[in-house]
């Protein structure tokens, strides 16, 4: 339902409309049974709402931050300080000591699979990026989970963003493996990344990680986040970034 | 679809040339009555008056167009609507009038049920508790603040993001992720089919 339908509907049930605005929207739930059921949704909605209050739960609801994620100043200040650009390439860095050593040690368990993974190189070294870069991953474009982009003539600094849907876990582990033929390449690993207030999970990568080829990125929820209702596949997210020559 | 005339059917003698087939007519009566429920509901009237309405608009339009075909046919469900909602100004006029004062009117309408009804489909549902896990699942306090704010208090989009210093992208995001996770939590048949909610479920 497009912002505009939902907008309608909001307002005829605050009594906000009149004349051909309010002809127009009762015609649509007399003929267009889709705009019906959001049209009952949202009153279904605005009822809940209206119980929830009149049994005194709002008020709690809006004011303890443990009835949700963790926000910035208590427990969960760590995972904003990560959020930070700036401060997420120097976990980057940090972190990415600590993958290659978990990948070898996984590579050295894991000979006998099919699908084999070997160690990234880390970049010999890393020039200081003269320039930013936004690569948005979302889930509402038609191909929502591939962004192709042009290898960089100078050092640049990727600002990736994901869009991982409606209800987003507090942090994520996200891995960044490099496609060879059978072989993934896992050329970075961060274990925790706290969602932002907008929804999005954020992170930073110099160019030099990422040279020209095919990448997988997972975003799984950290343990802490796992329910019964999230803990399912669907809970975890992958995006390709093809990077071209 | 519209009975151009040339297909007469069983109930040609009553059937009004360009009104349209049974089963149209079927989806308008659903769809007239949900809407004079709502309003019902809404303006704490009986709910069986919905049922009458609706019956009254439909012998309306019957007498209206064995005398002359509708001006613009398509628009035969905002003529429907418009005649309901005409009925139910009536009628409530009508009900005021007839209203006998015992003299403990207030008292009697301090008893009344502030929170409407909801549609029949939902009513085996126990909103509140899915709307606190909505609320529960928001991961930002002021997110949760937009929700009943916006669907609680009715206040205006435009004073919300004002006072909170939003864009208005960002309120339209956290509005649709609400209703997105609630209409899951209704169930499929109140699901919109969209990509997007369907990557949440």
């Amino acid at each position: 339902m497009s912002t505009h339908d939902r907008e309608l509907i909001d307002r005829y049930l605050a009594d906000q409309l009149s004349g051909d605005e309010l002809t127009t929207m009762e015609a649509r739930i007399v003929m267009d049974p889709g705009f019906r059921r959001e049209f009952e949704l949202t009153e279904a909605l605005r009822v809940g709402l209206t119980r929830l209050d009149r049994s005194g739960e709002i008020d709690p609801l809006l004011n303890d931050p443990a009835n949700g994620r963790p926000v910035t100043g208590k427990p969960g200040q760590v995972l904003s300080f990560l959020s930070r650009p700036a401060y997420a390439l120097a976990a980057t860095v940090a972190a990415l000591g600590l993958g290659l050593l978990s990948v070898l040690m996984f590579n050295q368990l894991q000979h006998a699979r099919t699908l084999a993974t070997t160690v990234g190189q880390p970049p010999a070294a890393a020039t200081p990026a003269g320039r930013r870069e936004a690569l948005s991953f979302a889930m509402l474009r038609s191909d929502a989970d591939a962004i192709s982009i042009r290898s960089p003539d100078s050092p640049v600094q990727y600002d990736l963003s994901f869009d991982v849907g409606a209800e987003p876990a507090a942090e994520y582990s996200i891995t960044i493996s490099r496609i060879e033929a059978d072989t993934r390449i896992i050329v970075l690993q961060i274990p925790r990344v706290a969602t932002d207030d907008d929804g999005l999970v954020r992170m930073s990568a110099h160019s030099a990680l990422l040279s020209p080829g095919t990448y997988a990125i997972r975003l799984a929820p950290t343990s802490k986040d796992r329910t019964p209702e999230t803990d399912s596949a669907s809970s975890e997210f992958s995006y390709t970034l093809h990077i071209l020559t | 679809m519209v009975n151009d005339g040339s297909d007469p059917g069983p109930m040609a003698s009553c059937h009004p040339v360009g009104l349209p087939s049974e089963p149209e007519l079927r989806r308008l009566r659903d769809g007239l009555v949900a809407m004079l429920r709502g309003l019902c509901r809404r303006k704490r009237l009986d709910y069986s008056v919905a049922d009458d309405l609706c019956n009254e608009s439909f012998r309306i339009l019957l007498e209206r167009m064995q005398r002359e075909p509708l001006r613009e046919p398509e628009k035969i469900a905002a003529f429907l609507a418009q005649t309901a909602r005409n009925l139910l100004t009536a009628d409530a006029r009508r009900f005021g009038r007839r209203r006998t004062s015992t003299g403990e009117d207030e008292a009697i309408d301090a008893h009344a049920d502030p929170v409407p009804d909801v549609p029949d489909s939902l009513q085996h549902l126990d909103l509140a508790l899915l709307v606190r896990r909505v609320l529960e699942r928001m991961p930002v306090p002021r997110d949760r603040e937009i929700l009943v704010r916006y669907y609680l208090r009715d206040e205006l989009k435009t004073d919300i993001c004002a006072d909170l210093g939003l864009t208005e992208a960002h309120f339209n995001r956290v509005i649709d992720r609400a209703r997105a996770r609630f209409a899951a939590l209704l169930g499929p048949e109140h699901t919109p089919k969209t990509l997007f909610s369907l990557a949440l479920l």
